[in-house]
């Protein structure tokens, strides 16, 4: 889930330009200022990508990503904002929040997808209520054995312990469809550089079915490892 | 800038420390020792902070506070399970915060844990010779935001101003980092006296990423050690003929040899446990080998390992990825404990550093960073708890997930449900579950003062920001009117900045009373080393003086050991003052004695020589 929504459009052509609120000369996206270099508050409609200083495509080279984290880091973590004045610390912390946030959503692809495909069509895009079609064999599978395991009584050992290793070999196997859509994921990234809209709105919808599927699968697996792990009496 | 220390304030012990010349030092008290127990005793006379409290536990337990950090961002409900080990008297009013009754009085316990600061701070300024005001504080990884808000109130209380709240495992590995140099992916498995925490780190490069963390508040050698109690309650009550639950004495003596045991049973396969019993009926000993404590401590420890396997898959790492594993608290040092972080990850544990030293060590560390002396080193930790909202239905909506690196941040819109409503609540919540009662509620928030509308019509963009403490800041601002909106927040557990700040100005107000006791010890310690020297001297010295002289001498020896019995400090000081003066004569014609007999002897020498 991510609640914060960006809004583009119009704005990509102004992107972060505004005016510095120490030396009061415009100065660009960059978290400091062109001019006196102080530290700048990041703008409201920036997107994690501008922010890591990426452009809008979802291949990245994890290694490159966590080098520009530490750079960044290292100029914006308030550790390094304790004798400056209140404003440059409130905005190191608000930096820093950014980038953490950033960095988490950037370096996972399945987050970076949904980020993604979020910017471009709001953050309702993604569902995961709809069974996908092609699985819908294995769910009428999984959903027999788990009300069977639900219904049985705590005494019958014995077949409850077949039930469970019945349901861990269902649950391998949804890991194994998860991981071949991490796969897809990656294949969809490798073609993202298509300029052409109705190439580009067909990819939107391809990745946007892939992480529905996903996030369908993903419940299915929380839902046998909840049914297989009893809840503990209290947190 | 002025110095800043770090202070690892532990559930049992103490610890202080500072930076000098690029390295982490330990202050250490007057006597040389590092470790100050983390009791304190409110006695009549005013208050005992370290060792000398736990003394006076074990003739007074009702007075002694001690294990505060159990108590720390607690409502009285919370704690109830604990008590049944603990002689404390809880007041029973407020159940939002415990407050303890010793006396007249009642404490909360970031005013019991400022004590231990104080006395920490005392112990730096009087061995830095200069003013300390600020520090950094260390709390378990697995802490959640009151114990941290908790924390940092009693540094305020103390006088402290709390420049960072640092993860204990976390500033362990800043002290392997810095001190060995260590990089690569690393595990901190910190077993303390009163709380488990496990770390998972990435070193690259100066940078310290965590990757995950885990743990329970909940879990350490206290567990072990009421273990050991219940072992023998049975056998003691019987033979005793009492019952622990009234004999307040008794447990505190029973506590302190099972304590003690344990640590001899690290290295020992045999320990002796012996009790004395009331009025006068003998003792009750029992002999513990190192089996049968294994299989009573087994369970405690094995509670360890799902928070380190959940961690690991947090992470999304498998036990070989881990390169090295360090211990730190003083658990560790239980060599069943050790088998069991082997086998989860599959590698012998490690601890060059002294596991009870090494996070007071981390967290001068982290002060030096904050001060600007180290530039090349960089802590990024993360929330241990997920943080979210009560939605619909009572259920949690995570905004922040755990394990998220903090500083972070979560933007949430609100609006109305009712035309020309001008409040929206929101419930702050942290913790894993689904429901909103399984979680940790932290706080209550109203947003005040929305424009009268229709319904759904206002937004209010509320901003939760998690500092680098892990502690919760909210803003909200309505979009409309691009309006700072005011928010009314109730802390759901914890104090309120204006009982801070009450709690701040009581603390001036009895800070001569509680320096009483503190003076009585200064006095009394003084005493003894003065009688010793005074003894010595009169042995050495009666060719030298005359028959009433030394009977002055014999008097004012008589009269202060008579004052030390007391607890009247201005009779130490007085007798003190007069053995001083009557033995100034004797202390000098024995200097000049010595000094010409040192002339003397250097004469024979240089005889010798030639």
């Amino acid at each position: 889930m991510n609640l914060t929504v960006l809004e583009m459009g119009d704005k990509k052509k102004t992107l972060g330009v505004h005016l510095c609120w120490n030396c009061q000369q415009e100065t660009g996206p960059s978290p400091f200022c062109d001019r006196c270099l102080k530290i700048q508050p990041p703008g409201p409609e920036m997107d994690y990508f501008t922010f890591m200083g990426l452009s809008l495509v979802p291949k990245i080279d994890l290694k490159a990503l966590e080098e520009i984290f530490h750079n960044l880091s290292r100029k914006l973590h308030p550790d390094f904002y304790q004798d400056k004045s209140e404003r440059e610390k409130a905005l190191s912390l608000e930096n820093s929040a950014v980038l953490n946030r950033a960095y988490r959503t950037l370096r996972d692809p399945v987050r970076r997808a949904e980020y993604l495909v979020q910017l471009e069509e709001g953050p309702d895009a993604i569902s995961g209520n709809h069974p996908p079609q092609e699985l819908l064999e294995e769910i009428l599978e999984y959903h027999e054995r788990l009300e069977e395991l639900r219904g049985l009584s705590p005494k019958d050992e014995g077949r409850r312990e077949e039930m469970a290793q019945g349901l861990e070999q269902v649950k391998a196997q949804f890991q194994r469809k998860e991981a071949d859509l991490f796969q897809g994921l990656e294949d969809l990234f490798e073609r993202w550089d298509q300029k052409e809209q109705e190439a580009r709105r067909a990819l939107l919808e391809e990745t946007k079915r892939l992480l529905s599927k996903r996030n369908y699968i993903r419940n299915v697996i929380r839902d046998i490892e909840d049914a297989l792990t009893p809840e503990e009496a209290s947190a | 800038m002025s110095v800043i220390i770090g202070i690892d304030l532990g559930t049992t012990k103490s610890v202080v420390a500072y930076m000098e010349g690029g390295k982490p030092r330990v202050i250490p008290d007057a006597k040389g020792n590092p470790i100050l127990p983390s009791a304190v005793a409110f006695t009549g006379e005013g208050i005992l902070v370290g060792e000398p409290a736990k003394r006076r536990a074990l003739a007074r337990p009702q007075e002694t506070v001690y294990s505060v950090k159990r108590f720390m961002g607690k409502g009285l409900e919370d704690v109830k399970s604990d008590l049944v080990f603990l002689p404390f008297h809880l007041f029973p009013e407020h159940l939002d915060v415990v407050r303890f009754e010793v006396g007249e009085r009642q404490y909360t316990p970031p005013e019991v844990s400022a004590f231990i600061l104080k006395e920490l701070k005392q112990r730096a300024e009087a061995h830095l010779g200069t003013e300390i005001k600020k520090a950094v504080i260390t709390v378990p990884a697995y802490f959640n935001d009151s114990q941290r808000q908790a924390t940092k109130d009693a540094g305020r209380i103390s006088g402290l101003e709390v420049l960072r709240i640092v993860n204990e495992p976390t500033a362990a590995a800043l002290a392997y980092g810095l001190n060995l140099r260590k990089q690569g992916t690393i595990a901190v498995y910190d077993l303390g006296g009163g709380t488990f925490d496990i770390s998972l780190l990435k070193i690259k490069d100066g940078i310290f990423e965590v990757l995950a963390t885990g743990g329970d508040t909940h879990l350490g050698g206290d567990d072990i050690d009421n273990r050991l109690i219940d072992f023998l309650r049975e056998d003691l009550e019987r033979e005793g003929k009492l019952s622990l639950r009234t004999s307040e004495v008794t447990l505190q003596a029973l506590k302190e040899a099972v304590e003690t045991a344990k640590c001899q049973l690290s290295e020992a396969e045999r320990a002796e446990i012996a009790v004395p019993l009331p009025g006068g009926a003998g003792e009750f000993r029992r002999a513990l080998d190192r089996s049968t404590f294994e299989s009573l401590a087994s369970p405690v420890v094995e509670r360890t390992v799902p928070p380190c396997r959940q961690a690991l898959k947090d992470a999304g790492l498998r036990p070989e990825d881990i390169d090295e594993v360090i211990l730190v608290g003083g658990s560790t040092l239980i060599p069943i404990v050790r088998k069991t972080v082997e086998k989860v990850f599959g590698k012998v544990p490690h601890s060059e550093l002294n596991p009870r030293e090494v996070v007071a060590l981390g967290a001068a560390i982290q002060a030096g960073i904050l001060a600007g002396g180290i530039r090349d080193m960089l802590l990024l930790d993360v929330t241990p708890l997920s943080l979210g909202i009560e939605v619909m239905g009572g259920v949690i909506g995570v905004l922040i997930p755990r394990n998220s690196t903090i500083p972070t941040h979560a933007q949430e819109v609100f609006t109305t449900y009712v035309d020309g409503q001008v409040s929206v609540d929101i419930h702050v919540l942290q913790g894993e579950r689904e429901l909103v009662k399984d979680n940790r509620s932290l706080a209550r928030f109203q947003l005040k003062g929305v424009a009268p509308m229709a319904a759904g019509l206002p937004r209010i963009a509320v901003n939760f920001l998690l500092d680098a403490n892990g502690i919760l800041n909210v803003t909200a601002k309505d979009q409309r009117s691009d309006k700072e909106q005011s928010i009314e927040v109730k802390p759901s557990y914890g104090l309120t900045d204006e009982e801070v700040d009450r709690m701040i100005q009581e603390s001036f107000e009895h800070a001569e009373e509680d320096m009483g006791a503190r003076l009585l010890i200064d006095a009394k310690t003084e005493a003894q080393t003065v009688l010793q020297a005074a003894k010595k001297a009169l042995k050495e010295g009666t060719h030298l003086v005359l028959e009433a002289e030394e009977k002055n001498i014999q008097e004012a020896i008589c009269g202060l050991e008579e004052a030390l019995e007391g607890e009247d400090r201005h009779a130490v000081r007085d007798r003190l003052d007069r053995l001083n003066n009557v033995t100034l004569h004797l202390a000098e014609v024995l200097m000049d004695e010595g000094l010409s007999r040192s002339v003397k002897d250097r004469r024979a020498e240089e005889i010798l020589e030639r």
